[in-house]
């Protein structure tokens, strides 16, 4: 789906794995803003739903050559020959024209999972479980995401309703669009260590193209050619390497 | 025209295959995709008007400040406040989640009784009169038979205008005895002040401005005064120069992103400090004045002198170079040297809090820009009636009565440290506590307290900050009518038991008590989050105008004034220079070695969304597994993933083994999680898992205990 080269803008991020600590709270944010479940009893690994994940990553030495990396990991927001869409039935995966954003349409999804096979990032999640919050818990959601039902899948849109709320405020307040800072996701809302940058790649000006196009910038499987519109840069060789490096420049 | 059965099946086939042609099987996939959703089971959305409150974080003593978006008066997102003086604008997870710890599954909704201690021991709902009732009983008998037993009254966030209500309800009791859990986060500065003359200044620790730390395990970025300060320290790492030397034998999140890991062996972080000081001492490093100023210099100098590099380092797992190295970056720069664990840890014994607390007096960090600074105490207008006494240092079997604080301090401790105060056979201990959780096991009555955001809260300066502050944490939703505010609680035990009533009555009068001595001080400055705007104390014209200052999310930042003078220094305080170890001291084979994070031990109470991390990812720990090296865990015949016994001389457990090499051999990690899932039976609360296994020594440390394991 050719759609990227009609987009006003593209939406990205860059997350500095050298910043990342891995204390996670851009996971608990994510939940929290998006209205996601916490797990069930027999949740697992596997089976939850955490639609940006942070994976420890070691580099396999031994106790004295041992180092890690902690690599948040989310949709990457493929802006070329998005496997989601390709393999969806249903229609329920969307590329925004307007913003590059990767769309999930839980109420179009017939659940057959095609989407989260196809998906090489393993960014995708099911719902396995009616969505179920302790009791009292309902007036605590976010209003601005709808939660989703069992047998669904979903995934990271850059915290789409954040974007509704950031357009509806440019309009309450007579500008034609949002700017810059307008509209930030809660995961990098949220990170302790400033490790994510986002913003428009279409904008070179921005930092987060600036930084996309840095030496340390990589992007995961970029032999697919998908054109992940997420990039992530570290000063560690063995993390470049890790993910098949490919300048982005 | 005749229609044949033959036509007939020939339309109706071609019929059904150009229907497939047509948008129509298409529509009715969609359709029935939509139709088979449980609708009924997705909650409904809160709807209503949408405001902002500024407001703190009560889960931990970092007290960050944030905003809360609220709609229809609910709140519905927490966030970090990027400009804030205090807390620099980060959350962390628990924090970022806590405004839903108020509808915990494990939430009490009214007091309960335990009907029988032991394993058939069961919670049984009981009245607030009841209860008061019988606590006020044991109050009557506690003064009728004089010295049979004390009342004590364990603070889990010493400092607050709360704690001072609970010493005015203990001054009033016979014997009343005031206890401050245990913690590590402040261990060195405790420390210190054993060692220096601090008089009535607190010491804090000048990160901003010092060239090198030396960290004995302590959790700097995970977990440690507030991840917005220590975090903006790290990423400023490049323009200030400041170097960071983690010295642990795991490596742990902080490890990682030090300048410099020593991976020391569990046990023998004394012989490191006493290494690094021998160092110092040789090569003439110290503080230029240091044999003048600081008490017994030549006797500790002395000492020392048997601990070369050379002989202490094999002992610690490490190279002498790398010994020298670190006693060279820290002596060449202000720099601190400070200890702590991670919240399960605790602190070390109390011989190797004075080693390391020692080399900054030696290097002469006390009083000295990007060292440890001495700042003025929130203002009190009058004296402290008790001094406050470490959980480890009340005389075992001597408490009647027991009364928890419901504050998190974010660590924990085994239960046994605080079993073994209790009277054998007639020792009470009441848990103000919102939650069910392990810790309330051991309480024979549950009162149930507010929980985060539903009432006024005391936020006060983090440990090792470097002024003092004072806030509050604002309600974001009203309070259960079921939970039961401390200091009413207190007054009403006061009232039953014929005591003479506390002054304050309520939490909110304990805090406007505190604001009044602020505004009688004229101290400091109260910073608006709201107007980003920062008013003096001083042109405030009433104290009610302080208090709706900080009813609004205002903070009070004291000014940084005249603070007390060192008065005197000494490298070893009261320990003797029998208590130095030998230097080639080697500790046991396998070590037991308990881990946490704060807020979110076994012993704590998290949000189930925290699932995120402990059980829909590898992200965090989940109770219950013993990470051990792969080298180790080869060599006792185990393998990754299976089930082993892990045995102490406290008792034996069946723990998962998982396989990590981020872990120095011969140690057993053993996570001390918590159970974001657990919504058990209210009737037992849930065990304390493998903190259990953990020798509590008799100065209240329990960092290493000697241990084996075997395929279970």
């Amino acid at each position: 789906m050719e759609q990227t080269a009609q987009s006003a803008s593209r939406y990205g991020m860059v997350i500095d794995l050298d910043r990342c600590t891995g204390c996670g709270a851009c996971m608990i944010a994510c939940a929290v803003e998006n209205n996601v479940a916490p797990a069930e009893q027999k949740t697992t690994e596997r089976t939850g739903v955490t639609w940006l994940r942070v994976y420890p990553v070691s580099n396999g030495e031994p106790f004295a050559a041992h180092d890690m990396v902690y690599i948040p990991m989310t949709c990457q927001q493929c802006g070329d020959h998005t496997p989601c869409v390709s393999v969806c039935p249903q229609n329920a995966v969307e590329v925004d024209p307007t913003t590059g954003i990767v769309a999930q349409i839980p109420q179009r999804c017939l659940g057959c999972r095609y989407c989260m096979t196809a998906c090489p990032y393993h960014a995708r999640y099911f719902n396995w479980w009616d969505p179920q919050w302790p009791e009292g818990t309902e007036a605590l959601l976010n209003p601005d995401v709808a939660p989703r039902m069992r047998g669904v899948a979903e995934k990271c849109n850059f915290c789409h309703g954040r974007l509704h709320a950031a357009r509806t405020k440019a309009a309450a307040g007579g500008k034609k669009d949002i700017t810059a800072g307008d509209y930030i996701p809660a995961c990098v809302e949220s990170c302790p260590a400033r490790a994510i940058v986002f913003g428009d790649l279409a904008d070179e000006g921005s930092e987060v193209s600036r930084r996309s196009r840095s030496q340390e910038a990589f992007q995961f499987l970029p032999k697919l050619g998908n054109a992940p519109k997420l990039s992530y840069t570290s000063s560690k060789e063995w993390v470049r390497n890790m993910a098949g490096r490919v300048p982005t420049t | 025209m005749n229609m044949t059965r033959r036509d007939l099946l020939t339309l109706a086939g071609g019929s059904l295959l150009g229907a497939l042609f047509t948008p129509v099987p298409w529509k009715l996939l969609d359709d029935s995709s939509i139709w088979t959703q449980n609708w009924a089971l997705i909650p409904g959305l809160p709807r209503g008007p949408e405001t902002c409150t500024f407001t703190a974080c009560p889960l931990c003593p970092g007290g960050c400040a944030l905003k809360a978006r609220r709609v229809n008066g609910y709140p519905v997102s927490l966030a970090g406040l990027p400009d804030h003086p205090v807390s620099f604008g980060s959350l962390c997870p628990a924090g970022i989640a806590g405004h839903h710890l108020a509808a915990h599954p494990l939430r009490l909704r009214q007091p309960h009784v335990f009907s029988g201690k032991g394993p058939e021991g069961k919670l049984v709902p009981a009245s607030i009169e009841h209860t008061v009732s019988d606590i006020a009983r044991i109050v009557r008998e506690i003064q009728k038979s004089g010295s049979r037993g004390t009342i004590a009254v364990l603070d889990h966030r010493p400092g607050r205008a709360m704690s001072r209500c609970y010493q005015d309800f203990l001054v009033k009791c016979p014997d009343g005895v005031y206890i401050v859990a245990p913690g590590s986060e402040d261990a060195t500065l405790k420390t210190l002040r054993s060692l220096c003359g601090f008089g009535k200044g607190v010491p804090g620790y000048d990160f901003e401005h010092t060239r090198a730390i030396l960290s004995f395990g302590a959790p700097l970025i995970d977990g440690w005064g507030t991840p917005g300060r220590m975090t903006t320290l790290l990423q400023t790492r490049k323009q200030s120069g400041m170097k960071l030397i983690q010295a642990e034998g795991v490596q742990t999140r902080t490890a990682l992103q030090a300048d410099t890991w020593l991976p020391v062996r569990p046990g023998t972080e004394a012989l490191l400090a006493l290494g690094i000081a021998n160092t110092i001492l040789r090569e003439g490093l110290q503080h230029q004045k240091a044999d003048r100023t600081i008490a017994g210099f030549t006797a500790y100098k002395d000492a020392v002198a048997r601990f070369h590099p050379d002989a202490v380092a094999e002992a610690c797992g490490l190279s002498s170079n790398a010994i020298v190295q670190t006693a060279r970056t820290i002596a060449s720069t202000p720099s601190i040297i400070l200890s702590g664990s991670n919240p399960a840890g605790g602190p070390f014994n109390a011989a190797t809090e004075v080693f390391i607390a020692g080399l900054n007096v030696l290097l002469g960090n006390i009083g000295r820009e990007g060292g440890i600074q001495l700042h003025r105490d929130i203002p009190s207008s009058t004296e402290s009636p008790l001094t406050a006494k470490a959980l480890a240092d009340v005389p075992d079997h001597s408490l009647r009565l027991l009364i928890v604080d419901a504050a998190e301090s974010g660590c924990t401790y085994p239960a046994t440290l605080l079993k073994r105060k209790l009277m054998q056979n007639g020792g009470t201990v009441v848990m103000m506590s919102p939650y069910l959780s392990p810790r309330t096991a051991l309480a024979d009555y549950v009162v149930p307290g507010p929980a985060a955001y539903e009432c006024l809260e005391e936020i006060s300066a983090p440990p090792g900050a470097q002024r003092s502050t004072f806030a509050l944490s604002i309600p974001l939703m009203r309070r259960r009518e079921v939970s039961v505010d401390p200091a009413a609680f207190l007054a009403r035990i006061s009232e039953a038991a014929g005591l003479p009533q506390a002054k304050a009555a309520t939490t909110e009068s304990c805090l406007r008590r505190r604001a009044h001595d602020i505004w009688l001080s004229r101290r400091g400055i109260l910073a608006g989050p709201a107007t980003k705007a920062s008013t003096s104390v001083r042109t405030l014209s009433n104290e009610e105008e302080l208090w709706k200052g900080f009813l609004e999310g205002g903070y009070w930042i004291d000014d940084p004034g005249e603070a007390e003078r060192v008065s005197c220094q000494s490298l070893l305080g009261t320990l003797s220079l029998e208590h130095i170890p030998a230097p080639a001291a080697s500790g046991p084979s396998l070590q037991l070695v308990p881990f946490g994070w704060r807020n979110a031990t076994t012993t704590a109470t998290v949000v189930p969304v925290m699932s995120k991390l402990f059980q829909e990812s590898h992200l965090r720990h989940l109770g219950g597994r013993v990470h051990i090296n792969p080298a180790t865990l080869a060599a006792s015949g185990l393998a990754d993933g299976m089930p082993v016994t892990v045995t102490t001389t406290a008792g034996s457990m069946t723990a998962l083994a998982v396989a990590d090499p981020t872990v120095l051999p011969g140690i057993i990690h053993a996570a001390v999680g918590p159970s974001p899932n657990n919504t058990a039976s209210n009737e037992r609360p849930e065990p304390e898992g493998l903190l259990q296994l953990c020798t509590v020594r008799d100065d209240g440390s329990w960092r290493t205990t000697e241990a084996t394991i075997a395929k279970a």
